[in-house]
């Protein structure tokens, strides 16, 4: 049979367990308050040329010779890779001079196009790559015009990376 | 001429050089602002992952975009036009470290304007040039109307779908494309963020589910989403 004094501890016990439930039941929630962090990814593109040194070899007037240029480029963006050229060159002798003779590169299209001052596109709409990058073929052509003069020329060609948006 | 002299060889060396390999590095290549002021600075970062030293030059130009999304490079830009200020044209970068460049709005008399910069690899002995192009799309004004989607079609295996930016700044379109067939939802697919540049068109074009034979187009930036049936195909 149940006392007044039996009733006013369950009553107690009962308000100290809900206290402390209600202590249990603060404090996780105290130690489950989460902080935002926000950061920001920029867009970032990085263009290197494994190999520095490249030459076609020697042609006759009339015929062409290819030759393949690699670049690595590294995004986390979708990129184009575009190149241009010059009609001018270095002559062994160490001046500039105007040249005939041509210089090609295998575009998107998967034509043959001329180089020149405007860059064309020779990979467009390529995807974000991983942390290694992607080594891109560049295929150029040469073909030895006969108004040029024998001899060794060193011409200029661009290659630029550009981000899409 | 005889004709061992005709078939006279003509040697061109695109690339003789002995220099090492050039890289560079460039963050971020995309830099917008609204509501930009003299003053206004914003930062690049360019790192040289190799282990010699290397110097760039930093070079401006103009970029506009076709309806396609591509990037319109403008070679020649106008020195005249000195909106933005860049202290030293040339730049060095000490082996596999980073260095950063301030450009800073020196006038803010436009409403939208979209330079970009040049960074350039310099070696005067390599006759390749190589360069990273960061892309600018600044406005002294914000977006204040929603972009309006023009129209979808169909172009065979995808969906082309127009969109207009009325407002005097650029402002970037993203959103969802609902594919139904019998009105159900077959496929869902997301339009990553496109820059439209001011008051211009830009066509996005996403996979088109061959079987589906209704599109809706929802977008926070746009002022109503768009519902089309498209021609069944029999």
């Amino acid at each position: 049979m149940l006392t007044h004094s039996h009733l006013r501890n369950l009553t107690w016990g009962f308000c100290l367990l809900i206290l402390v439930s209600g202590m249990i039941i603060w404090g996780q929630n105290a130690a489950a308050e989460t902080v935002l962090v926000s950061f920001t990814v920029e867009p970032y593109t990085l263009l290197e040329l494994p190999e520095p040194s490249i030459s076609f070899s020697p042609v006759p007037p009339g015929s062409s010779v290819e030759q393949t240029i690699k670049a690595i480029v590294k995004a986390n963006v979708t990129w184009e890779l575009r190149i241009s050229g010059t009609q001018s060159a270095r002559a062994s002798d160490g001046s500039t001079v105007g040249i005939s003779s041509r210089i090609y590169a295998y575009d998107f299209l998967g034509a043959w196009e001329q180089l020149g001052s405007s860059a064309q596109r020779i990979y467009v709409n390529q995807p974000p790559t991983d942390a290694e990058g992607v080594t891109v073929d560049i295929p150029l052509r040469l073909e030895a015009d006969y108004n040029d003069p024998p001899g060794t020329y060193q011409t200029e060609i661009q290659l630029t990376l550009v981000p899409m948006i | 001429m005889s004709i061992a002299r005709r078939i006279l060889y003509l040697v061109a060396l695109l690339l003789f050089s002995s220099r090492l390999q050039a890289a560079v590095m460039v963050s971020p290549v995309i830099i917008d602002a609204y509501q930009v002021e003299r003053g206004s600075a914003f930062t690049v970062t360019m790192m040289n992952p190799k282990t010699y030293p290397l110097d760039v030059a930093l070079e401006w130009g103009w970029f506009t975009m076709s309806s396609d999304g591509t990037v319109l490079l403008d070679e020649k830009a106008a020195p005249e036009l000195d909106w933005l200020y860049l202290s030293n044209p040339v730049c060095h970068l000490e082996p596999e470290s980073t260095t950063q460049i301030v450009i800073t709005v020196n006038r803010a008399d436009f409403t939208a304007v979209t330079p970009v910069l040049y960074i350039s690899l310099q070696d005067p002995q390599s006759p390749v040039a190589v360069r990273v192009a960061v892309l600018f799309a600044l406005s002294s004004e914000q977006p204040t109307r929603p972009v309006q989607i023009e129209f979808i079609e169909s172009c065979q295996t995808d969906l082309r779908i127009r969109v207009t930016n009325p407002n005097p700044c650029h402002i970037y379109f993203d959103g969802v494309v609902e594919l139904y067939r019998s009105a159900e939802l077959i496929d869902e697919i997301s339009i990553t963020p496109k820059l439209v540049l001011a008051q211009s068109q830009r066509d996005i074009s996403v996979p088109l589910n061959p079987g589906a034979d209704q599109v809706i187009v929802t977008s926070d930036a746009a002022a109503a989403d768009l519902m089309v049936v498209l021609p069944v195909e029999l």
